[in-house]
């Protein structure tokens, strides 16, 4: 009865998330775990930017994190995209007198203003990413329990119901899983993708879950949250990111009408070519999950 | 730390108190406060939009932001799933709980969970009022009519459309009920998916329409038109262009001078009069945990369905619940049997650009009684948002890593190529489907947690059965080159959420009035989807903004509620 926090909030745009989890059991056209074609990457030498982790866990951590979305020749992988900082921000979020783990808002300062015709002007908002929410008294009650567990806050609410708690933090959670893995691997920095899959086994579902987790928030989320360097996580998946205050459209304020980007059209096809145009593993992988799901396949 | 109050602070005598501050209360106290009733509100939730209560609409500040982390991955403005979980059954003879969690969770905050919603705006049909006589007896089902009707409520569904800012285009929605006046807005731009999506509706003799949204196709009431950011359904707005509840009803509520809002501030307990038919009080635990309590003439619950009951059972200890001399309390819950289906295509449609859903289609609707068109519901045209939500399926649940996960991030089959479509299915209501308290599972101040034992009816799943091939015909007609449909979440995750206190004419037979009060308790009302008798097949909150506006008028004139109408529209 986990709570189905670990991959975020299960949303009805997530489309297909449950196609997936039901053809879990199909035959894939690609196993899970398979090694990555790209090289080892170099063992990191410190540790994480805070020093909650030593550089041999952040090492490990970093590994682990290109084993998850290797650097390749398409662009750095989990690593160099800052997971390790990611993992460290989270998981000492709650150690300094304020907590840090909801970035402020409205803008990043990534995008333009508009000016009164709905064009993109030179002048930029601030990035309120760099503040920090306040937690409320739950949500500050709840982030504790779920980083530092149940023990170390002195217990949780259902603790003692069966199939509930207690809780243990991920720090610890973290901590253990790279102190088996290193004890299981002490080259665990420097292993090839063949050798890692070995490593990767021996981690639980959970521990593989949570690691997968972490380095797909910090490859693709916000970069002020540690990860995503140099926007390098957007910029493989061909995302652009976050885009206000100028977004996909705006007011012309003079017309009284509505203007779409050119470079990045609401209600048409892009102008340029697909960069990335589904490969015949993918299509094989869609096939699967059609045949195996009841879904269709119209051409 | 206390959470500053919102609106007029120096009010210390209330007409109305009411428990949230999402659509059904704010949409309450807009009414009220403009009779120049003072209204106290109790939002368990933080509050994350500044200037509320400021004049000047430049002041609004929103603190959401285009931000997967915080929305998502880290949960802001969710209840927190330790200290505050839900548990869910199928069944009792599932035993204690199957789930401890999220269950059905909406957001919890100022505004409420509209905040986080695409803002779909569209009004009921006229039968959706009268399915207990169309319909007749459905074994195992308790449908009933509304002891309102649709042109009761039309005034009121204009208001709301007014208040909230709804774009869309009368006449274009071939089911369309009658209505008074235009929408206050025209539809926005559409998303490049949903324009496949009309072409392929119009080849099989469909007709797509601009979905009734409360976004901001111009500006409108001090608000900026929207941007199309694409950070929609299931995020805040940062600029304020969605018309949600905190920015529109509340926000007019509290620049009355007759409003005072408390965030942060959880009721957990209505106190009754000695014969217990009279709130006296409510307590209230604070922003920093202190113990409150509050006093008002009348009380409204719009807490949500769920934490409506919660708190109606928290307050009789060991007893049936205040207002249950019906045994009705928390009963035929329902949700919407939401069918979700995908097309992915060849090309990138990019659908994370735009407001989450452009067009609906009504022909799944349905007809009561007739076997050749079941009642389904709405579709909705959209897509889905970023690409850490995508990883999620990817990685998550096909336990893809390593180069195939980084081909399939590039190639992005589930996000950049990927046609929406959502049928929100009527629900069929059950007695059984019901919230009640949990026998162990503890919130943070150690009282017990909403437990939700749902499952579906034969009647929605005959319906669904019907529509998914054709859902899958209309991806195929859109260009896609693969169409899926989800299978049915093994736990309730609709955010539609209705029933639980259903109003009604005979006091054994619902739990409010015709007016949503209490038949069991003189000075108590509901104005959210708790009251709802049928779920019917549409987005549910423009009906519970009407309809709070209603219950709201019919506290001001008795008899005749709609006097209330035509103060407080947007300048």
């Amino acid at each position: 009865m986990e709570p189905r926090d670990r991959w975020g909030r299960w949303s009805r745009r997530d489309f297909l998330r449950g196609v997936a989890a039901g053809a879990v059991g199909v035959a894939l056209p690609v196993a899970c775990g398979r090694p990555s074609s790209g090289s080892p990457p170099a063992a990191a030498t410190s540790g994480g930017a805070t020093g909650f982790f030593s550089s041999e866990e952040a090492a490990a951590l970093g590994r682990l994190a290109d084993f998850v979305f290797p650097p390749d020749s398409s662009g750095p992988g989990g690593s160099a995209l800052g997971t390790v900082a990611y993992v460290e921000q989270l998981l000492t979020a709650l150690d300094g007198t304020a907590p840090q783990l909801w970035r402020d808002g409205p803008y990043s300062g990534r995008a333009p203003w508009p000016d009164v015709h709905g064009q993109a002007t030179t002048d930029f908002p601030s990035d309120d990413f760099d503040d920090f929410l306040p937690l409320d008294r739950v949500h500050l009650a709840g982030w504790k329990v779920r980083l530092l567990g149940s023990s170390a806050v002195g217990g949780a609410p259902n603790d003692a119901v069966a199939g509930i708690g207690p809780v243990v933090g991920q720090r610890d959670q973290m901590k253990q899983l790279l102190g088996a893995a290193l004890a299981a691997a002490p080259s665990l920095a420097s292993m090839d993708d063949s050798a890692l899959v070995q490593v990767w086994g021996g981690l639980s579902a959970g521990e593989r879950s949570l690691v997968t987790a972490f380095t797909m928030q910090a490859v693709f989320g916000a970069p002020e949250y540690g990860g995503n360097v140099k926007l390098g996580g957007w910029a493989q998946s061909h995302f652009p990111g976050d885009q206000l205050p100028f977004g996909y459209c705006q007011y012309d304020a003079e017309t009284g009408t509505l203007v779409e980007r050119a470079d990045l059209p609401l209600t048409k096809a892009d102008p340029t070519p697909d960069p990335d145009p589904m490969d015949s593993t993918t299509l094989a992988l869609l096939d699967s999950l059609a045949a195996g799901s009841g879904g269709r396949k119209y051409y | 730390m206390s959470a500053p109050v919102i609106g007029n602070s120096s009010l210390t005598r209330f007409d109305v108190l009411i428990v949230g501050a999402g659509l059904g209360a704010s949409a309450a106290a807009e009414i009220l406060c403009a009779q120049g009733q003072k209204v106290l509100l109790l939002e368990a939730g933080q509050s994350l939009i500044d200037g509320l209560d400021d004049p000047d609409p430049s002041h609004l500040r929103s603190h959401f932001s285009n931000d997967e982390v915080k929305l998502h991955s880290r949960g802001l403005v969710y209840a927190d799933s330790i200290m505050e979980p839900r548990t869910f059954r199928p069944s009792p003879a599932d035993g204690d709980r199957t789930y401890v969690g999220d269950v059905n969770g909406l957001p919890k905050t100022v505004g409420g969970g509209m905040l986080l919603s695409d803002m779909k705006l569209i009004r009921f049909r006229p039968t959706d009022f009268q399915l207990g006589t169309l319909l007749g007896e459905v074994p195992g089902a308790s449908f009933a009519d509304w002891p309102v009707t649709y042109d009761e409520l039309e005034p009121f569904y204009l208001h709301a459309e007014t208040v909230m800012g709804v774009q869309g285009q009368a006449g274009s929605d071939p089911t369309e009920p009658p209505r008074s006046g235009p929408y206050p807005l025209p539809p926005g731009l559409p998303m490049y998916a949903a324009v496949l999506a009309q072409a392929g509706a119009q080849k099989l003799g469909y007709t797509a329409f601009p979905y009734p949204e409360g976004i901001a196709s111009r500006p409108y009431d001090g608000r900026p038109a929207c941007a199309q950011c694409g950070f929609c359904s299931g995020f805040g707005c940062p600029t304020n262009a969605k018309g949600a509840p905190g920015v529109t009803t509340l926000r007019h509520a509290l620049l009355t001078g007759n409003c005072q809002l408390w965030p942060e501030t959880r009721v957990i307990k209505l106190l009754l009069s000695a014969s217990g038919n009279e709130v006296t009080g409510v307590q209230a635990i604070g922003s920093d945990g202190s113990p409150l309590q509050f006093t008002a003439d009348r009380y409204i619950l719009a807490a949500s369905p769920i934490e409506d009951v919660r708190l109606l059972l928290l307050s009789d200890p060991g007893g049936p619940g205040v207002g249950n001399s019906s045994g009705l309390v928390g009963r035929n819950l329902t949700f919407h049997l939401e069918t979700d289906a995908a097309g992915i295509f060849e090309e990138r449609v990019h659908a994370y650009r735009g407001t989450g859903t452009s067009w609906a289609l009504t022909e799944f609707r349905g007809v009561p009684n007739d076997p050749a068109r079941p009642l389904g519901g709405v579709v909705e045209i959209g897509g889905p948002v970023g690409p850490v939500d995508e990883t999620a399926i990817y990685a998550g649940q096909l336990g893809m890593n390593g180069a195939r996960l980084k081909a399939l991030m590039r190639q992005s089959p589930l996000r950049d190529r990927v046609l929406g479509l959502t049928m929100h299915g009527e629900d069929a209501p059950q007695p059984t489907n019901r919230v009640d308290l949990d026998p162990a599972v503890r919130d943070i101040d150690g009282l017990p947690v909403a437990r939700v034992t749902y499952q579906n009816h034969s009647f929605e799943l005959n319906a669904r059965a019907f529509y998914v091939p054709k859902l899958l015909d209309l991806l195929g007609a859109a260009g896609a080159k693969y169409g899926f449909v989800d299978p049915i979440s093994s736990v309730p995750s609709s955010r539609h959420i209705m029933g639980t206190l259903r109003f009604g004419t005979d006091p054994k037979k619902s739990v409010c009035d015709a007016t949503g009060l209490f038949h069991d308790v003189g000075n108590l009302y509901a104005t959210d989807g708790a009251l709802f008798p049928t779920s019917s097949g549409f987005n549910p909150s423009l009906t519970i903004g009407a309809l709070a506006a209603f219950v709201a008028g019919g506290m001001v004139f008795p008899g005749s509620p709609q006097k209330v109408l035509g103060a407080s529209q947007p300048g």
